[in-house]
């Protein structure tokens, strides 16, 4: 009895230790990486390191690898590198849904449709948020990213300020703007912070001047080489650029500042408004002046009433490597799930009021007066969108040229026609 | 046993390592750039390169920015040349005098020459920032110089200029150790005679100083001329040719062509230009000398 | 006649006023540097120009930990040591064949090393994307070791082979009689003899390498093996707010060349001359 008992017992034991190396190999391990903006003092950080750590937890067998970068140009020449050596991020933030064709085009990135199969994952997106990631337009079936959120841009402002300078309500057309920005100087405050030598903050600007002036539709036929930027309503929409600066919306030297002294201007009460997207509401609720901060919907041009409803709207996705195969295909979109999950989506969008795309979360215990649902607002009356102006645009150039050129104007160098042609011609030598 | 100066086997043996690093990775590349600059390539991994003749050379010299790209390269070299060689070697005839302190100046003058062009770059960056802050906006706002701040790097009258003021204090220290070296070997002899004649002052330098140390201000010509063609690390860092290629080089440009814009193409075409320049400039400079040795 | 006026004091002490001018400009910026980095950053705004309160050092951790300032500094150090050890024997051994034998294309083997000094850095990054890309070879320090030994080659060959060619024979023909062959020539006699050339070569390759952003910059993509010349932008671009740590960080990245510079002036400066004088 007791040496059947010591067999037994050795049996079991050996067969226990066959069996280990078997189970491990179940899950080989496998390393991804990721290629994001999150990180330094970007408000989506903290609950990013949260969001890898509970992964890691949950799927020991897959190590993150984190080569995020929190400034835009030093995010677009990683990507840039890496997709011309090849040597993708298993997953990074799609900067461009023209940028992502050319990437699908040439196989680097995954057609996603296949994770629809799990129903409750995808049953729980807001409907057709999909579609803005379908190729088939260009030619190309499926599905090329996989949305985590969207950005609606509007005017943060600061109720205090606008009270000291005697602004009863806040501006819906330019004219109030102007009427705005005057008083503010009147009493000595800088009226837009704006740190424009990062030049996308400028950029921002001039997308909503531009789609207020020369509406949505017109970038988009430009990308289609429809139309041109030399066109009367693009020179205007400039012109409304300098206009505005000329009023003295900025503060001097602006395009010397970046955007942290721009956030910190806004976010210390130097300044009264700053135009941003709802990325930055975790930076206002996170500061001293947070109860005094509001947001309003871009003013339009009375005289172009039909653009009153265009508006500026970032939808931001993920790309998966087109080149993974087997465990490092499976870690990447298992860690894709993992973070557009409802519990994620749920969580982010409570501790830092980034715009969720899922319909399955419960957000009833954010306040009906705070940021979230006034941007919630500007959405709801905003009827056709896009993102930046050069959004629709094939040529990767284009963006900075246009941010370029309107820093080159806004300094003196050129006038808006002079400005229009420079861009239009970058246009034309790569055609 | 006797070492044969002629056996092949020994010279290939020891000349191979270097040969092979050498061809591979800075002589093929650099006339697989020329080929690329005849070719079109999206910068997609994988995806093929086209012949496009010289599609790319025509392209560049139509683009505003490199023909700003060139002016402003221009002016970087010459400004540089006109700032950094007559400090550089003024600083080494004084230090060539040998006073007290001389040999603790020449080690601090030098110093930037070895430092990081990153870190230093980053330094004057914020030097010259352009809110209050920034330390020169303090230094001459407490000296009432100026009223309010300035945006020294992002003005169109200043913006180059700084940059090489920049530049200009990372490399004259090089060329001040160049002269002082020199100098210091000009025999005493010719100088007590040329002090005897009654040469003093700017006539004892124009007269016995300068013809003695020619050759090494044509060295440091030909330096400050090719380094500046070849000039990257300080504007990508402080401007990125920014404002609106304000201070836009050659250097950067290539860079944005190819790894941000993916104009790989275009991006070789420049790096061709720049390569070209390089030798051109080089063999020329070096003509000149040999023509004066000969002389 | 003109009445001699007492010299003035310019007129007198020109000289060191000149003298104290420069020391001073080229004094500030390093001693602005190292000063705030002690300094918090609000103590940088309030007054650039002041001494620090207390001389913490609380930035160095957050530049060190947070900028991960440490990794690439052990990096750059790594890749540096293999680069300088790998060109001292490739360099070497080249110079030391073309210096000491006779062949028929001697000349031209030089000159086609020596030529190398005028090929820029950036006219090469393209097509070694590409290549890279093509053969999959990504973030390689092997890659970036060899790349750097090819283009610090042409100015090692140039040191080397001045150096060598002042070796006189019959020390060599001596070590010959002793019955050595060419490589025991080479590892017994002329490595340890051409110790000044080794000293100058790789003061200047270690300032060159230690100091370069473009490699690094194009082709490695992976944050944990970045260097710090990279690293450094990096951690500014995403820290701008925190001068304080940014100026620990440049701190870090100049100590190394600045203690090397402090114990070897001379030869230092003769390594960074080496291109400019002759003999």
């Amino acid at each position: 009895m007791k040496r059947t008992l010591a067999i037994l017992t050795t049996v079991a034991l050996i067969l226990a230790v066959l069996t280990l190396p078997a189970m491990a190999e179940d899950h080989e391990p496998v390393t991804i990486r990721l290629l994001t903006r999150w990180t330094g003092s970007d408000s989506m950080a903290p609950i990013f390191q949260e969001i890898k750590a509970a992964f890691t937890e949950q799927y020991p067998w897959i190590t993150i690898q984190d080569d995020s970068v929190n400034e835009e140009s030093a995010f677009l020449n990683l990507l840039n590198t890496a997709i011309a050596t090849g040597d993708m991020p298993n997953v990074f933030v799609l900067p461009t849904v023209m940028m992502g064709l050319e990437y699908a085009k040439n196989g680097l990135i995954e057609e996603i449709s296949p994770l629809f199969e799990d129903t409750e994952w995808y049953e729980g997106f807001n409907d057709g948020i999909f579609e803005g990631f379908n190729y088939s337009s260009f030619g190309l079936d499926g599905y090329y990213a996989v949305p985590y959120s969207i950005g609606v841009e509007g005017i943060y402002y600061n109720k205090a300020l606008f009270a000291q300078a005697g602004i009863e309500k806040v501006p819906e057309t330019m004219d109030e703007m102007f009427d705005a920005i005057d008083k503010l100087n009147a009493i000595g405050v800088v009226p837009f912070a704006c740190g424009a030598d990062e030049t996308w903050r400028a950029g921002h600007i001039q997308n909503w001047l531009t789609y207020k002036t020369a509406g949505v539709k017109h970038t988009m036929d430009i990308g289609a080489r429809t139309a041109k930027w030399t066109d009367p309503e693009m020179v205007a929409s400039l012109q409304n650029y300098m206009d505005f600066k000329n009023a003295g919306a900025f503060s001097p030297n602006y395009e010397g500042m970046t955007y942290e002294e721009e956030k910190n201007m806004f976010l210390t009460g130097k300044a009264a408004m700053d135009v941003n997207g709802t990325w930055f509401i975790g930076d206002c609720n996170d500061s001293e002046i947070a109860a005094d901060i509001g947001m309003f919907a871009l003013p339009y041009y009375t005289e172009h009433e039909e653009f009153k409803t265009d508006g500026i709207v970032y939808p931001q996705a993920f790309s998966l490597d087109g080149t993974a195969e087997g465990a490092e295909k499976e870690a990447q979109e298992l860690f894709v799930k993992f973070f557009t999950s409802a519990e994620w989506e749920e969580r982010r969008t409570k501790e830092i009021e980034v715009f969720p795309v899922r319909k399955d979360i419960d957000i009833s215990d954010i306040s009906e007066d705070s940021l979230f649902y006034q941007a919630m607002d500007i959405v709801n009356n905003t009827t056709l969108y896009s993102g930046d102006t050069t959004d629709y645009d094939p040529v990767p150039a284009m963006l900075d040229m246009v941010r370029n050129t309107l820093i080159g104007m806004s300094l003196g160098q050129m006038t808006p026609e002079e400005a229009a042609e420079a861009i239009q011609n970058e246009i034309d030598l790569n055609s | 046993m006797k070492v044969n100066r002629r056996s092949r086997s020994t010279i290939l043996l020891f000349l191979l390592p270097a040969l092979i690093i050498y061809i591979t990775l800075a002589v093929v590349p650099i006339f697989e750039s020329i080929g690329f600059g005849f070719s079109d390539w999206n910068g997609i991994s994988g995806s093929p390169m086209t012949f496009v003749g010289f599609k790319n050379f025509v392209k560049l010299f139509k683009y505003p920015l490199f023909r700003k790209a060139l002016a402003n390269g221009f002016w970087f070299t010459v400004l540089n040349l006109v700032l950094q060689i007559p400090l550089g070697y003024m600083m080494g005839y004084l230090l060539a005098k040998r006073r007290r302190g001389s040999s603790i100046v020449k080690m601090i003058c030098f110093a930037p020459v070895i430092l990081p062009m990153t870190a230093s770059a980053l330094v004057f960056q914020m030097i010259f920032s352009a809110n209050d802050t920034g330390v020169l906006n303090t230094l001459l706002m407490s000296l009432g110089l100026i009223d309010g701040p300035k945006g020294w790097l992002i003005q169109q009258s200043t913006a180059l200029l700084f940059v090489i003021i920049a530049n200009v204090w990372c490399g004259f220290g090089y060329h001040m150790t160049i002269s002082y070296a020199a100098i210091s070997e000009i025999p005493v002899e010719i100088l007590e005679a040329a002090e005897l004649d009654g040469a003093k002052g700017m006539r004892k330098i124009k007269d016995v100083v300068l013809p003695s140390i020619m050759e090494s201000i044509k060295i440091s010509t030909v330096m400050i001329i090719t380094g500046s063609i070849k000039t990257f690390d300080i504007i990508f860092i402080m401007t990125e040719g920014g404002p609106n290629g304000m201070t836009q080089v050659p250097g950067v440009m290539m860079y944005n062509e190819a790894f941000k814009y993916n104009h790989y193409g275009l991006g070789s075409a420049i790096s061709v230009v720049i390569f070209v320049l390089c030798i051109v400039f080089s063999v020329l400079s070096l003509r000149l000398m040999s023509g004066r040795d000969e002389a | 006649m003109k009445q001699m006026k007492p010299r003035s004091f310019f007129s007198k002490n020109w000289f060191y006023i000149v003298f104290a001018a420069m020391v001073v400009i080229c004094l500030f910026p390093i001693v602005f540097t190292i000063v705030s980095s002690f300094k918090t950053t609000r103590e940088i705004f309030a007054n650039p120009f002041s001494l620090p309160k207390t001389w913490g050092f609380e930035n160095y951790a957050t530049a060190w930990k947070v900028g991960n300032m440490g990794r690439y500094f052990l990096n750059t150090l790594f890749l540096t040591g293999m680069s300088l050890v790998l060109l001292v024997f490739v360099g070497s051994m080249a110079s030391y064949v073309i210096a000491r034998f006779r062949f028929k294309l001697q000349p031209l083997v030089l000159l086609f090393f020596v030529s190398g000094m005028m090929i820029p850095m950036q006219s090469v990054i393209i097509p070694l994307a590409f290549n890279l890309g093509q053969l999959h070879v990504k973030n390689s320090y092997t890659v970036l070791i060899l790349l750097y030994v090819a283009f610090q080659l042409p100015m090692t060959v140039f040191i080397y082979n001045g150096f060598m060619v002042g070796i006189p024979r019959d020390l060599e023909e001596a070590a010959i009689i002793d019955g050595c062959g060419a490589k025991a020539v080479y590892f017994r006699l002329i490595l340890p003899l051409s110790k000044p050339a080794i000293v100058t070569s790789s003061i200047f390759n270690f300032i060159n390498i230690w100091n370069n952003l473009l490699f690094p910059l194009v082709f490695v993509n992976d944050k944990n093996k970045q260097v710090i010349s990279y690293g450094l932008l990096q951690f500014f671009s995403q820290w701008k707010s925190d001068y304080g740590g940014v100026m620990a960080a440049i701190t870090l990245s100049i100590v190394p060349s600045l203690i090397l510079y402090a114990i070897l002036q001379e030869k230092v400066e003769a390594g960074m001359m080496a291109g400019a004088l002759k003999g």
